[in-house]
């Protein structure tokens, strides 16, 4: 009997106990429990025990869910699901591990963003080459998505915190473009912009319990825009005032409200 | 945050319309404050800035928000200067990832700025400074850019 402990890469911990008994058919038992992790082990001996375990009764779909995403690389990942039936079929309807620990994003040249989607299942950069100026997004499977957007290279991106939008600013544009997301999370072309900026965008960012809301900054004023109506709904001057001298807005922050829990027994 | 040092607050009320709007100094953030970032958690700052006789020397400085106080900070001796230099925290808001141009990439473990973990490049063209970097949602990779617009993912 050999057994192996693991913990899904899920944000949920899911720790979970793998047993296969002397014939190397797997048994899987879920456990709260935290075992001491030994991916490596796992990872070299679980496509050799799935191999043999063609002959052993199903595996139930959620099992075969949690070991997948328990997989890290993409090597692995293949191994696993071609070497069973059952783990071939639930890998389809997966999000596999990213294909390499190296892959070109679009053509050569400075690159100046790079932000993950919320989801974590893709990666937008934007290319510094020529014109057009691309913005590459590359999914887990390695296929790239290429939008044409700025008029020179892309300075910034920022995925909303619900990963509905995507937005992004160049070095010499005065709008902010936005990328609505599909159902997958991919962004889509489109020609959706934020008008209004008189100057280069220094720095912008969602608000992080309201999607729709993106506050930009450049040299002279901090707007607030509603990004489904495109629309400034406020806007602030950034200086300091004409004696008082206070530089360029380098970041923004939004605190997050603090959450108080009230609770009373009789 | 502002170059010169300085915290514009602003707080704005969509259903009565009012706005407020303040300036603080942020005492012990110095006045060349050339790039910021902050913590997805947590209210730390982090501020590189450039000491005016040594170039290639940086002051890496955590800034917590909340006391309006240094928590810590550090010198790098020798990096290659630039207002694009590239850092991140991570989301869980443990780590803070700082390219110093030197073919070299820090992982900082935030709190004490220790250095975790040098990540050194494997390229023959000297010094060569990533141009972006990015964590995943998860804090368990990161991904940066290098000139030739290959994409590398790595373990912090």
């Amino acid at each position: 009997m050999a057994i192996w402990s693991g913990r899904s890469e899920d944000r949920n911990v899911r720790s979970f106990v793998l047993i296969a008994d002397i014939n190397f058919s797997p048994r899987f038992i879920f456990s709260k429990a935290t075992f001491t992790t030994t991916i490596g082990l796992l990872q070299q001996s679980l496509s050799a025990i799935l191999i043999m375990s063609n002959r052993a009764p199903a595996i139930p779909s959620n099992v075969i869910s949690v070991v997948l995403s328990f997989v890290q690389d993409r090597t692995t990942w293949n191994s696993v699901c071609s070497a069973n039936k059952e783990f071939y079929e639930a890998g389809r309807g997966m999000t596999p591990p990213w294909p390499d620990t190296k892959f070109k994003l679009g053509p050569n040249g400075t690159t100046k963003s790079l932000k993950f989607s919320p989801c974590g299942s893709f990666l937008a950069c934007g290319a510094n080459s020529s014109s057009p100026y691309l913005l590459s997004i590359c999914d887990r499977r390695g296929r790239l998505t290429r939008l044409i957007c700025h008029t020179s290279s892309i300075s910034d991106l920022s995925f909303s915190k619900n990963g509905k939008y995507l937005a992004s600013v160049s070095a010499s544009d005065t709008f902010i473009r936005i990328w609505p997301t599909n159902s997958t999370g991919l962004p889509q072309q489109s020609d959706k912009k934020l008008l209004g900026h008189w100057r280069r965008i220094q720095c912008f960012d969602f608000a992080p319990n309201h999607s729709n809301i993106l506050v930009s900054v450049d040299s002279a004023d901090i707007k607030v825009w509603n990004v489904e109506t495109e629309g400034c709904t406020h806007r602030f001057y950034s200086g300091g005032g004409p004696n008082r001298y206070i530089g360029t807005i380098r970041s923004i922050y939004f605190p997050l409200p603090e959450i108080k829990i009230t609770s009373a027994s009789l | 945050v502002t170059s010169g040092g300085f915290l514009i607050r602003t707080c704005w009320d969509d259903l009565s319309g009012t706005i407020a709007r303040d300036i603080v100094d942020m005492p012990g953030l110095g006045q060349e404050v050339q790039k910021s970032a902050f913590a997805h958690c947590g209210s730390l700052l982090a501020v590189s800035s450039y000491q005016r006789d040594m170039a290639s020397h940086l002051d890496f400085t955590l800034y917590d928000m909340k006391t309006m106080s240094v928590v810590q900070r550090v010198t790098i001796d020798d990096c290659i200067p630039g207002p694009f230099t590239p850092f991140t925290f991570s989301p869980n808001g443990k780590m803070l990832v700082f390219d110093v141009g030197l073919s070299e990439i820090l992982v900082f473990q935030v709190g004490d700025l220790n250095i975790r973990r040098r990540l050194l490049r494997q390229h023959g063209s000297g010094r060569v400074s990533a141009s972006a970097i990015a964590f995943d949602p998860c804090s368990q990779f990161m991904a940066f850019v290098w000139w030739d617009n290959y994409v590398r993912l790595c373990t912090p």
